[in-house]
């Protein structure tokens, strides 16, 4: 039978199925460069939220979900023996409309592209997720100083590269 | 010192302590190359937010979030979804998911009433006020008048963005403080537009702050969702109120007036018939504006269906149709027909205007959606019709049922003021698109409140009580203030809402025993203002609405009583105090003389303390826009 606690619990994923959902298959879909798989390990992440106790992870709750959602894109990757992380992006069809947009978001997006790793990564972090550098360091294991490190040389780069 | 540069970008991203920012800001008052580095990290923190956020959010399909149900049902425990959710989940979600991003209670979607049901909303009938009219709102109402192209004292014109720049804004003068035992009464007409904060965060994103009088704050505040309950059945939205102190001085109160409009279910939604009509004219060539418009409005399309159909007109110098009125699912004609659109030659906008209504009235579906869509950067030339006569054909065809709404494109060129004009004329809305983020927000997220209309001509009159408040000013909606007997004539148009639209708006409030800040009135000679009757009540105001239903040609009334809680700033609610923040952060831009102590430093960390859910990350957002704007000198 399912008790009062069991709806509670119930209300309580769903609420933040709908808020996090979309970020979550956009960021693991990067991480692996494939959105079906996504949607597993994002289905995979609510399963392991349903075992956790809400009032542990309610205050530490976005960090939580993209520790947990990166991990098991991880355990995934182990297990295909492929270990790379953010693999370059699907490759798009040629847009006749954007061709001609050559503005400077577009070319910002197009040299991020070209960043290491591990810097490309922690600026989707903290400018598509907004994650503060703890909770950036709390999802990657990076140590805080390390995050700053490596926005700071992400950023350093683009500047260089487009003359901002 | 020397600084270490990996310390600036940290102090860019709001991720040093005080002793740390204390010890940057030192180094940076005295190298004026460091406090530029310091705005392009600012500015480019900025565009990779904006960038980053335009990718789509993937949804879980029905049958995926199915499965996903399945196996947590197999870990030994109960999914358990109220009722309503389930036949969500299984029907409807891949579509409303696009709704629900900004929705606080996803699963409380309304149906839209018919006119039958809407008509046991309990009424209060109210004596029509004698006709007199206060002095001061009087002369509120004639500054309605157009002040653009006005010269400065010094002779010349106001001029933004270098020598080629033509862009006009209306003069705003902020609504100052009225006196309860002269004023006791306060209208204006509601306005859902937002165009003024996208504006302006285009202009600190080029590293400038924005003309005074380009910034409203109604528009800033209502840019944001908040989480205002749903309405109950009978009423096409609901009204909350909230009293807390003032963050701009602790002795006076800030009352907050938010409604919020009930949300259309997608797949339940009325058939449409829109007509975009848009500006091809050799100005929109530029990459944010044709282009933009060409993707934004493909974005739009890929959410429609066979229940509605699409029509292009495009005007330059000559007007034509680029496409029939064509159903929602022939995706392709309609994207192609898009594609094909190029930018050439002069702008004669009063032509293509009318060539719109007319297949806007061709293909008029009775009890559905009509709508002109008009898209432009601004340069409007309305050819052999001047302005006036331009409004009037909007106006008359508002009444027929065809509304317009208008999206703004691009710089150096917008005729803000002309543009707001029309969409208010219009029963409309007005947007200023400058990114895909934008579009995405605008066509996208909020289709339903830019394209449904579920209540028109929306006033408000709040009447203060003399005995709890003093004096009281209105925060924006300058050019939204309304004559008192304006309340109760249904002759004269006000601002609408649309489905799931949010819109708020805040009194600053000078209780009784605190300081009045207008210039000192002699008392009256011939009347004593102590003799006035006074019913006996410790209420703070009185607010009430009137709206029309979307068809409709009588208004209803609803009524509201506000008592002071007394409960401090702090004490409030997130979405109170991150909506004011965004007022105190207009009225820096401003330069108001309302804005108290009140920096940029106090914005930030009161926005920060108030990000509540924001889904979509518009608050984030907000928080990285202050922070650039806090280095920019005027």
């Amino acid at each position: 039978m399912a008790s009062k606690n069991d709806a509670e619990k119930s209300e309580w994923l769903h609420k933040i199925l709908v808020q996090y959902e979309g970020s979550l298959l956009r960021y693991a879909g990067r991480l692996l460069g494939n959105k079906e798989k996504a949607k597993e390990m994002v289905q995979e992440t609510f399963v392991s939220l349903w075992k956790e106790d809400p009032r542990k992870v309610s205050d530490r709750l976005p960090p939580w979900l993209y520790r947990v959602c990166r991990n098991k894109v991880l355990d995934f990757l182990r297990k295909e023996k492929r270990m790379e992380l953010l693999p370059d992006p699907e490759i798009v069809p040629d847009d006749p409309v954007a061709d001609k947009t050559t503005h400077l978001g577009r070319k910002v997006m197009q040299f991020l592209e070209k960043l290491p790793k591990n810097q490309k990564e922690v600026v989707i972090l903290k400018f598509q997720n907004d994650l503060s550098y703890k909770e950036i360091s709390e999802v990657t294991g990076l140590s805080i100083s390390n995050v700053g490190y490596l926005l700071h040389h992400a950023m350093s780069a683009i500047r260089s590269e487009l003359a901002l | 010192m020397k600084i270490n540069k990996e310390q600036l970008t940290n102090y860019a991203l709001g991720e040093l302590n005080q002793e740390e920012s204390a010890q940057i800001e030192k180094l940076l008052a005295a190298d004026p190359e460091l406090k530029k580095e310091l705005e392009d990290i600012k500015r480019l923190s900025l565009l990779l937010s904006q960038e980053l956020k335009v990718e789509p959010l993937p949804r879980l399909l029905p049958e995926e979030r199915k499965s996903l149900q399945e196996k947590l049902v197999r870990k030994k425990n109960f999914w358990v979804l109220p009722s309503f959710k389930i036949g969500l989940s299984l029907g409807t979600l891949a579509l409303l998911s696009l709704f629900i991003i900004r929705t606080q209670s996803p699963s409380i979607l309304i149906e839209a009433k018919k006119e039958k049901e809407m008509k046991q909303v309990p009424l209060v009938n109210l004596p029509i006020p004698s006709d007199t009219t206060p002095p001061a709102q009087e002369i509120m109402a004639s500054q309605k008048a157009s002040y653009s192209f006005e010269p400065e004292k010094d002779g010349t014109f106001r001029r933004y963005g270098g020598p080629m720049n033509t862009e006009s804004y209306d003069r705003i003068d902020e609504n100052p403080y009225f006196l309860v035992g002269r004023d006791p009464l306060s209208t204006f007409s509601i306005d859902v537009d937002t165009a003024s904060y996208a504006n302006v965060r285009r202009f600190i994103g080029l590293g400038e702050l924005p003309p005074k009088d380009a910034v409203r704050l109604e528009e800033f505040i209502n840019y944001f969702p908040y989480s205002y309950p749903a309405p109950d059945s009978e009423t096409p939205f609901s009204v909350t109120t909230e009293v807390a102190s003032s963050p701009w001085n602790e002795a006076y109160r800030l009352m907050r007036i938010g409604l919020k409009g009930k949300e259309i279910e997608w797949n339940k939604r009325m058939p449409s018939n829109l007509v975009f009509l848009i500006d091809v004219s050799g100005s929109m060539e530029d990459p944010n504006k044709l282009p933009l418009l060409k993707k934004s409005v493909e974005l739009l399309v890929e959410n429609l269906s066979a229940k509605d159909h699409v029509a292009m007109v495009v005007y330059a110098g000559a007007s034509g149709v680029v496409l029939n009125s064509t159903s929602g699912d022939q995706k392709e004609k309609i994207k192609s027909a898009l594609n094909e659109l190029s930018a050439g030659g002069s702008t004669n906008g009063g032509e293509g205007i009318e060539l719109a209504y007319k297949i806007a009235k061709e293909n008029f579906i009775s009890g559905g959606l009509n709508r002109v869509i008009l898209a432009t950067d601004g340069d409007f030339n309305v050819g052999t019709t001047g302005e006036g006569d331009l409004t009037r054909l909007i106006e008359e065809k508002a009444k027929t049922g065809v509304f317009l709404s208008v999206l703004g494109y691009g710089m150096g060129n917008i005729k803000d003021s002309t543009l707001e004009k029309l969409a208010d004329k219009g029963n409309g809305n007005y947007a200023y698109i400058d990114s895909l983020l934008e579009a995405k927000k605008v066509l996208v997220e909020e289709m339903g409140g830019t394209l449904y209309t579920i209540a028109k001509d929306v006033k408000i009159q709040v009447e203060f009580n003399p005995a709890t408040v003093k004096a009281y000013r209105l925060v924006g909606y300058e050019n939204r203030m309304l004559r008192h007997e304006d309340f109760n004539d249904d002759k004269k148009d006000a601002g609408d809402i649309g489905a799931g639209h949010t819109v708020t708006a805040f009194y600053e409030i000078v209780p009784v025993g605190a300081e009045v800040p207008v210039g000192k009135v002699d008392g009256l000679k011939y009347q004593k203002t102590e003799s006035k009757q006074v019913v006996p009540s410790d209420d703070l105001v009185t607010v009430k609405l009137r709206y029309k239903e979307p068809s409709g040609s009588t208004s209803k009334l609803l009524e509201k009583v506000v008592k002071d809680s007394h409960q401090s700033f702090e004490q409030a609610s997130t979405d109170f105090k991150f909506a004011s923040t965004v007022a105190s952060f207009g009225m820096l831009l401003r330069d108001s003389s309302f804005k108290g102590k009140i920096g940029f430093d106090q914005v930030i960390t009161w926005a920060k303390e108030n990000l509540g859910e924001d889904r979509g990350g518009y608050r984030h957002e907000f928080v990285r826009l202050v922070e650039a704007a806090k280095g920019l000198k005027r």
